[in-house]
């Protein structure tokens, strides 16, 4: 790896996977670990040997887009704000070698928030159940969850870019955050659909643009077209997201210079 | 003949339909410091900002001479990540710039930095302390220095003015915008002055000499211009001539015979020109 970019892509984890990061992935690992005892959780897996989805995933569907959002919005928001960017722009670093570091932080670092989150739950399931086999099983969340932790960085990243201030991303990533909560994202999509006339099959397609949805899709092996219509989304969304990131921080200083 | 580092030639930049920069045109060689002042939002920022590459101009040309493929840059205000310590911030930069961390070590100890204080602790002075070793970093051949004393109290502006004095000592050029035009005797060259994206003076600031009289005619002043080059104010009360030490006495000498009032006479510095140019209007000074 060139060396600028080595230490470019050093300090963007070490800001992403700050205290306050790990704090809050830390809390969001033990709320799952609360579910899980204190749901249905514990009976499925000793009753029936089952781990259900959405008992892995709840915290991660109620919380999970704050929590990612949390970790990229000011990634390159306070550096513009702060004008450390300038300076590093300054020390002959290319603008592609800084955004392509901001990149691979979005990769690498939902990998191991994804472990972060899964690893005390697993340690508890195969605890609970004595079965060092259900390790295997948690590995099959590991991937929907490490997409769609980075569907929401890129988000993160193209809203750090975007915002003119930390401040101002920290609203945005709040608000998009509430709306694309599963829940009340089915809701708008519902209304939306009632009043559009959609069927109900589309509504489930147009639901599937919120994460949340594409992840319980994406650990669901046994509806392949529901699996690639996920996988689809995702990759769409990340190549979407990362596009404006890239277009909009070429042309940084004319736009927020512009006004 | 000296070595030019900077030139700019018809350099404008626009934003939508506000045209921020209109036809810049200078240069800079090598030792020079070019003092740039203006009011608020006369372009000086937008201007630095073009030469150090981090936005692009909408026409002209910037060219610039230099080994070294990274520029001095210190930004008007920075604040480094607040729980970074002083050394990590520095080893972090003089990686990118692949410059020895030893020697910024050993400038944050001559400035009485302390390298293990986090950055959230230092003081605004060491603050801007920290930016300018930030800046010197790998010894560029330019930098490009806006507003270094800025929100500094008078120790620190002296501590920083002698930095910028240590850097041209080294033979480097700069560029610095300040609106504290004390800081700038001393330190600069020549003088810059901006006013609505137009650059309308640009001068060596020894060559020139600022003459108070009382109110010249027309016919007196144009006189007085067939032989010399000079500016004026409206009132044409203050003339600015250039004229080097060693004639300056042959013009006041002309004044006098030509029975003109000399009131006072200075040695142009960074403040006077400052004031004689919010006076002078309608003179095109652009050199």
């Amino acid at each position: 790896m060139n060396n600028q970019l080595k230490y470019l892509f050093y300090r963007d984890v070490k800001k992403a996977l700050s205290p306050r990061t790990i704090c809050i992935w830390g809390c969001m690992s033990a709320i799952c670990v609360f579910f899980f005892f204190t749901s249905s959780g514990k009976y499925d897996l000793i009753e029936n040997g089952k781990v259900d989805f959405m008992i892995l995933m709840l915290p991660q569907i109620i919380f999970g887009a704050w929590a990612v959002l949390s970790v990229y919005f000011d990634l390159v928001s306070a550096d513009r704000e702060h004008n450390v960017l300038d300076c590093i722009l300054c020390c002959g670093v290319k603008k592609n070698k800084l955004f392509l570091s901001k990149v691979l932080t979005s990769i690498i670092v939902p990998l191991i928030l994804s472990m972060i989150y899964l690893l005390p739950i697993t340690a508890v399931i195969v605890g609970v159940s004595g079965q060092a086999s259900y390790f295997i099983l948690s590995l099959k969340y590991l991937l929907p969850l490490w997409g769609y932790i980075m569907v929401f960085a890129s988000f993160g990243l193209t809203i750090s870019i975007i915002a003119r201030s930390s401040k101002t991303a920290m609203i945005w990533s709040l608000a998009s955050g509430l709306i694309l909560m599963p829940r009340f994202f089915m809701i708008i999509v519902d209304g939306i659909g009632s009043i559009l006339k959609w069927t109900q099959t589309t509504k489930n397609t147009v639901s599937m643009i919120s994460p949340g949805i594409s992840m319980e899709a994406l650990s669901d092996f046994s509806n392949i077209t529901r699996l690639t219509n996920a996988s689809v989304i995702f990759s769409v969304c990340i190549i979407i997201c990362l596009s404006i990131a890239f277009m909009v921080f070429r042309k940084q200083d004319e736009l927020n210079y512009g006004e | 003949m000296s070595e030019q580092v900077l030139q700019i030639s018809n350099l404008e930049k626009s934003f939508g339909k506000a045209k921020i920069l209109k036809a810049i045109n200078f240069s800079l060689q090598k030792g020079e410091v070019y003092g740039l002042i203006g009011e608020n939002g006369a372009g000086k920022t937008t201007l630095l900002r073009l030469i150090t590459g981090l936005m692009k101009p909408s026409c002209g040309n910037i060219f610039l001479n230099t080994e070294k493929n990274f520029i001095g840059y210190m930004p008007q205000s920075c604040r480094f990540d607040d729980n970074s310590s002083v050394a990590k911030t520095i080893r972090f930069f003089s990686n990118l710039r692949k410059a020895k961390v030893d020697d910024s070590f050993d400038l944050c100890k001559r400035l009485g930095l302390d390298r293990v204080k986090k950055v959230k602790h230092l003081s605004p002075g060491q603050q801007k302390k920290m930016q300018i070793i930030i800046a010197m970093m790998g010894n560029p051949d330019l930098y490009v220095l806006d507003e270094p004393t800025a929100g500094l109290d008078p120790s620190a502006t002296y501590e920083m003015t002698q930095i910028i004095h240590s850097i041209h000592d080294t033979g480097k050029s700069i560029i610095v915008s300040s609106h504290i035009l004390q800081d700038m005797d001393g330190i600069c060259t020549n003088v810059a002055i901006m006013d609505k994206g137009n650059l309308i003076y640009n001068r060596r600031i020894e060559t020139s000499y600022i003459v108070k009289t009382r109110s010249l005619s027309d016919e007196v002043l144009s006189r007085i211009k067939s032989r010399y080059c000079i500016t004026h104010n409206v009132d044409h009360t203050v003339l600015n001539v250039k004229v080097d030490k060693d004639n300056i006495s042959d013009f006041i000498k002309y004044l006098t015979s030509s029975s003109v009032d000399i009131l006072e006479v200075t040695v142009s510095n960074v403040k006077s020109i400052a004031q004689e140019h919010m006076n002078i209007k309608g003179d095109d000074k652009n050199e």
